[in-house]
């Protein structure tokens, strides 16, 4: 991402190789409701075209953590800390300023596309949408445009797709709509809850390569959550693992997968399911 | 990238579907011949809705003569009274059910998506309408603004609307929980857009079904004001103050109730098919 507005702040943790300003700042990220706390003070940093994955068990608060980066937790939830996206604090912003940043700037990919589809819109449209949002793209522009990102994400026969339904689609086609989606407006970063979660293993493998050939091809920043460690080594260079709201255990993927230091982390890499 | 983006738009493919429908295609083509004959009444009757024919009362069915349906008992010819009062039948029925249908589903799906305080604003609101007694409210309109029989078309849908918001809060709060919302929140699209784009035709179904219900009520509340005096006033007429009128005499002329009652029972039976098969039409999970 060249152009990147400056940023104020701390240069990023992350030494060595990459000296690049950090894309999306987070600090000391709270979130309770009532007296329950759920995310206890996380804080880390992605820089642009970097790659970190939240990992942790159900309950752990990744889920949480990606919402209230994007403002879409309810109003019961209580969230303190900061939220910067190339310079931007998130928190507490405007919903107006905030949807100039959602879809635009940060696309998100939820793990179940069949429920985060509208029933009641084709392919085509649901995709167009927001580039028609953002870009104020006539309808026409925003059809072609959808076709191409139909075809990015490389669903077959795109043409006939983009006037079909989700439920006449095929649970892989449907999250490479939800990429497509996500990607319309070329964000700078993208969230990936559990995005291969719901699919079979032949599917989720494509799945997994196309997130990371589009990363190659786009630059994008990767936020992944995630339960699966597998999914994890394959796309992120960094892991944060989370527990009970709190940051127990952060490094590189590959030493911390190959030798995990923290009990937790060592017990979540020994569930992790070895084929051949 | 090959083939020309054909624009299959919601209302196309439930055009198509409909179509197919027999049921509702029949009676979408049975309501059309209805509100057609309603319309061209004047110039289809031999005999006016008004004029009294005194060699003829209370006459029985008869093609010679000119009075196909009989007369009723002042003598006036019951065919066009029949399709002079469809007209305002079928008018107070769809006007008021579209002026419920536009009010209660804006209102409900904006109390409902928005939630909070702005809810509990907006259903107060309703709930205090409620409370309101209809027939005081019909009064109170007639005495500020004078009869008329649009006063009827205000007071049916000022009351109207309440049923369909709270049918459609209640749908949009289940709405807004589900995922796609949230992802359309994501793209970054403002309430009203995503109210536009992704709550409203998750909620057609509902709306058409109750919207369909509300036609024949609405029919029906227009005769029983007509019948205390509040809505159409002698000579103008319709099916409801028709079926009234016939029935108090249905012993001595049977007729006078079956005309008009067999035009309202086909219309409300037509559109309830209608409403049924625009609902599967609509639904994109059929076929």
């Amino acid at each position: 991402m060249d152009g990147e507005p400056d940023v104020v702040g701390a240069p990023p943790r992350r030494d060595g190789d990459r000296a690049k300003v950090a894309l999306l700042q987070v600090h000391d990220l709270r979130i309770a409701y009532g007296d329950t706390t759920v995310v206890d003070g996380v804080s880390f940093e992605i820089g642009a075209g970097e790659s970190l994955a939240l990992v942790g068990g159900s309950g752990s608060g990744k889920t949480q953590t990606a919402l209230a980066l994007l403002g879409l937790l309810g109003r019961e939830a209580r969230v303190t800390g900061s939220v910067k996206f190339a310079g931007q604090e998130l928190l507490g912003a405007s919903e107006a300023d905030l949807n100039r940043v959602r879809g635009a700037r940060i696309g998100m990919v939820f793990q179940d596309a069949l429920s985060s589809l509208n029933p009641h819109l084709t392919l085509g449209a649901q995709v167009a949408e927001a580039l028609a949002w953002h870009r104020k793209l006539p309808r026409e522009r925003a059809a072609a445009a959808a076709l191409e990102l139909l075809e990015a994400v490389r669903i077959p026969d795109a043409a006939q797709r983009l006037h079909q339904y989700p439920h006449e689609c095929s649970g892989g086609m449907r999250q490479r709509a939800q990429i497509a989606m996500a990607l319309a407006c070329q964000p700078a970063l993208l969230i990936a809850d559990e995005p291969t979660t719901a699919l079979d293993a032949t599917v989720q493998a494509q799945v997994l390569h196309l997130l990371a050939g589009l990363r190659e091809r786009f630059n994008l920043a990767l936020l992944l959550i995630s339960h699966d460690l597998g999914v994890v080594a394959q796309l992120c260079r960094h892991v944060l693992v989370l527990q009970h709201g709190r940051v127990v255990d952060a490094g590189d993927a590959a030493t911390l997968l190959t030798a995990p230091q923290h009990p937790y982390t060592r017990e979540r890499v020994s569930l992790r399911p070895r084929l051949a | 990238m090959s083939a020309p983006t054909r624009s299959r738009g919601l209302w196309t493919r439930a055009g198509a579907r409909l179509r197919r429908d027999r049921l509702a295609s029949g009676s979408a083509l049975a309501l059309a011949v209805i509100a057609l004959l309603c319309v061209a009444g004047p110039w289809l009757a031999p005999h006016g809705a008004e004029a009294l024919d005194f060699e003829r009362i209370a006459a029985p069915p008869a093609l010679d003569g000119g009075h196909w349906f009989g007369t009723d008992n002042v003598g006036r010819d019951l065919f066009a009274r029949t399709l002079e009062g469809g007209r305002i039948s079928l008018l107070v029925g769809l006007l008021a059910t579209l002026v419920s249908v536009v009010i209660g589903v804006a209102w409900g799906a904006v109390a409902g998506y928005f939630g909070g305080r702005v809810d509990a604003l907006m259903m107060r609101a309703v709930d205090i309408l409620y409370a309101l007694p209809f027939m005081f409210l019909v009064i109170l309109l007639m005495v500020l603004f004078g009869r008329h029989f649009v006063l009827v078309f205000v007071a049916v849908g000022a009351i109207n609307w309440l049923d369909m918001a709270r049918i459609v809060r209640g749908q949009t709060l289940s709405l807004r929980q589900r995922e796609f919302v949230d992802a359309a929140r994501l793209a970054g699209l403002p309430p009203l857009a995503i109210i536009r784009a992704h709550i409203v035709p998750n909620l057609l179904g509902v709306v058409i079904v109750c919207a369909t219900l509300t036609v024949p009520q609405v029919i029906l509340i227009e005769s029983f004001l007509s019948f205390l005096g509040l809505g159409v006033q002698e000579p103008a007429t319709s099916w409801g103050v028709l079926v009234n009128d016939g029935a108090a005499d249905m012993e001595a002329a049977p007729w006078a109730l079956l005309f008009p009652a067999g035009f309202l029972a086909v219309t409300l039976l037509c559109l309830n098919f209608l409403g049924d098969g625009l609902r599967e039409a609509l639904d994109p999970h059929g076929r």
